[in-house]
């Protein structure tokens, strides 16, 4: 592996609840080398937003914050900053894209003057060389006709259109980590094609890291190196992407990869489902987090929590792989569910 | 799939939403929301209706129901034209013909609980005594896999698959003939999504039940259905069987569609067909083919002239000048 670029170490992110704190990333490690991308996939709740958020301190003070651990960015502890260093560290060393490009532009302001505004408080040029800047910007995602559309309004550009002047701002910076969360949910297949395209062409041309958040399985497979597969707050997987694929071990992975349609088999059977739903976060089973839903759970799973094993480089927190090897084989989950 | 006997035949459906009019009263600007849309369904099949955001196909499903009112164009149900019924003969229709929504957040009353909510479609349609409704809300409960003892309990107390089952469970109540599930799953995470797709698998064997199956992911589409159209723009370029749609696309938007899905699996060698810019907006649709603007094949022919659906292959059909 490469060297790291960011690494995260135990990190636990809590929020007021209604009934009191609720920990929303509980103790998350993960690392993401130079020129790598990492996906992190899981379902809604699960904490991966939340991951994300903590890395660049935007958990507003009011309902939350980061509980513990470290956020190792070029081997400096971004929790240790002032808020003006993670002025200067936002969008210069770590940049993002929403998920919804809409509400992350300023509906009121051009394209251009946004784009101009990111670009000057970063660097310290004039206004006209931030403006021809921008319009390089543009032309690299692949925008026709900049210099036409720098001089329009978001609503006037399409969804897919909005998620490249996105991507264009957050790489105006020459950022060295790219944070996207779930940056095609919004858009068509055929628009979330050019733009994962995209993606894939910046990160071999500047080098940038991607830290790719999505709960698509497809999107992952296609675009990461590393995978982190997270349940209520905790990842429960995490290795290079073939592995997972291939070999996936934690129930959860093998259930999720089970229980997705697939374009390219051929076949009628049922589809593998995962009994139940994510349990509340203040409301966690006392074991092993999923162990409400496994269909290998055994007494113990119910009472201890499990720790994050390593399987030969392939981390995995279950019971299974306690030893450091599979206990009873790797074998893949069929569709041969109960029938709910 | 029986007999293939033509539950619904639809025969040059318009839909058109006059979006702005000049001091007069003219239209100004108009969305073909549906444009000359043919296709029959057959009775015990799921149609999967396919197509990005914009390009009519839930309009399509709403038409259909007579929920929105066409602007042209017949639908035949069972042998009848119900394009002229009047709203009586219409809501007596509606009992065979149900549409399960989308968001099971948004389209559940929050002040209801789950025994009215599944029972209101019988108090609307059917006399008979408050008991009798009970036990066949219990009895639909139990198909949907809902326990019984969840029947006082309020919308917000569920997670979204469970108030999914609860919405299926109140369109299917009525025992109907025809199902316009629109965009069903989309909402719901990756887990729960297979539970409700195989749940409305086992319906349709169990009630014979016959689906308009409206989605975006071709994913799921391809799971559920029998018989798949593409839609793009409001017009249907290409209807064929399940298998002969994925595995001999013939029209360049499908082929495009089909590559553009990211498959979960590290060694499926992509042969990419990206296409470009964006889809056009309806209101001004290009002349011709619609998709002449992105497609590599146009010629001079398809800004001119708009192909018609043809069959190609048995029932494969598709609307592009390659297949003349």
């Amino acid at each position: 592996m490469s060297e790291k670029l960011i690494e995260v170490k135990d990190l636990k992110t809590q929020f007021n609840g209604k009934n009191g704190i609720v920990t929303a990333v509980d103790g998350v490690s993960f690392s993401v080398g130079k020129g790598r991308t990492l996906g992190i996939v899981g379902e809604s709740g699960c904490g991966k937003s939340v991951t994300s958020m903590s890395i660049l301190r935007l958990i507003p003070a009011v309902s939350g914050k980061v509980a513990g651990g470290e956020i190792l960015f070029e081997g400096e502890d971004l929790l240790k900053k002032s808020e003006k260093e993670m002025r200067r560290i936002r969008g210069n060393e770590i940049a993002m894209i929403f998920q919804d490009s809409m509400t992350g532009l300023n509906p009121v302001m051009t394209v251009g003057k946004q784009l101009v505004e990111t670009i000057r408080a970063h660097n310290k040029i004039d206004k006209e060389a931030a403006w021809k800047r921008a319009e390089e910007m543009l032309e690299k995602v692949g925008i026709p006709s900049p210099a036409q559309r720098l001089k329009e309004f978001p609503h006037q550009l399409s969804g897919g259109m909005r998620q490249r002047v996105m991507i264009a701002m957050a790489l105006s910076c020459n950022a060295k980590l790219l944070i996207a969360d779930e940056p095609t949910t919004a858009l068509d297949v055929t628009i979330q094609a050019q733009i994962l395209e995209l993606m894939n062409e910046l990160k071999k041309t500047d080098q940038t890291s991607i830290m790719l958040i999505t709960h698509d399985m497809g999107v992952v497979a296609e675009m990461a190196d590393d995978v982190m597969v997270m349940y209520a707050g905790k990842e429960v997987e995490y290795a290079d992407a073939r592995s997972v694929f291939k070999n996936p071990l934690h129930p959860y992975t093998k259930g999720l990869l089970a229980s997705i349609p697939r374009l390219d088999q051929d076949d009628d059977r049922e589809l593998y489902t995962i009994k139940g739903s994510v349990p509340d976060l203040d409301d966690m089973p006392e074991g092993c987090r999923f162990c409400t839903r496994c269909p290998e759970a055994k007494e113990r799973c119910w009472k201890e929590k499990p720790g994050l094993y390593d399987v030969g480089g392939h981390k995995v927190r279950c019971f299974k792989y306690e030893k450091g090897e599979a206990l009873n084989g790797g074998e893949q989950y069929g569709a041969e569910s109960d029938t709910d | 799939m029986e007999q293939n006997q033509t539950l619904i035949d639809v025969q040059g459906l318009k839909k058109n939403y006059i979006t702005a009019k000049t001091f007069t009263g003219k239209p100004l600007k108009t969305v073909h929301a549906v444009d000359n849309v043919n296709l029959c369904i057959y009775k015990g099949e799921t149609l999967g209706v396919v197509g990005e955001s914009g390009c009519g196909k839930s309009t399509l499903g709403r038409t259909i129901l007579r929920l929105v009112e066409p602007t042209e164009g017949k639908i035949i149900y069972n042998g009848t034209d119900i394009t002229g019924f009047h709203k009586e003969e219409m809501r007596q229709m509606r009992k065979k013909m149900q549409l399960i929504f989308q968001d099971p957040y948004a389209s559940l009353n929050p002040r209801m609980t789950v025994l009215e909510l599944i029972k209101a479609p019988l108090d609307a349609f059917e006399s008979g005594n408050n008991e009798a409704k009970t036990e066949k809300v219990k009895e639909i409960m139990e198909l949907v896999g809902m326990p019984e003892k969840m029947m006082n309990r309020y919308p917000h107390e569920f997670s979204g698959g469970q108030r999914q089952r609860i919405v299926i469970a109140r369109s299917l109540v009525l025992d109907p003939e025809f199902v316009v599930c629109d965009e069903p799953v989309s909402a719901l995470d990756v887990s729960v999504r297979a539970q409700v797709l195989n749940l409305l698998q086992k319906l349709k064997h169990k009630k014979e039940l016959t689906y308009l199956f409206i989605s975006h992911d071709l994913s799921v589409v391809k799971y559920v259905s029998d018989r798949i159209a593409v839609m793009y723009l409001g017009r249907v370029v290409e209807i064929a069987d399940k298998k002969e749609l994925y595995n001999n696309p013939c029209h360049p938007y499908t082929k495009a569609l089909l590559s553009a899905i990211p498959i979960p699996d590290v060694d499926c060698a992509m042969k990419r067909v990206v296409l470009e810019g964006d889809v056009p907006s309806p209101i001004n649709p290009p002349t011709g083919c619609h998709f002449h603007t992105r497609c590599k094949y146009a010629t001079e022919r398809c800004k001119t002239e708009c192909p018609a659906l043809k069959n190609i292959n048995g029932t494969h059909q598709v609307a592009c000048h390659l297949f003349d």
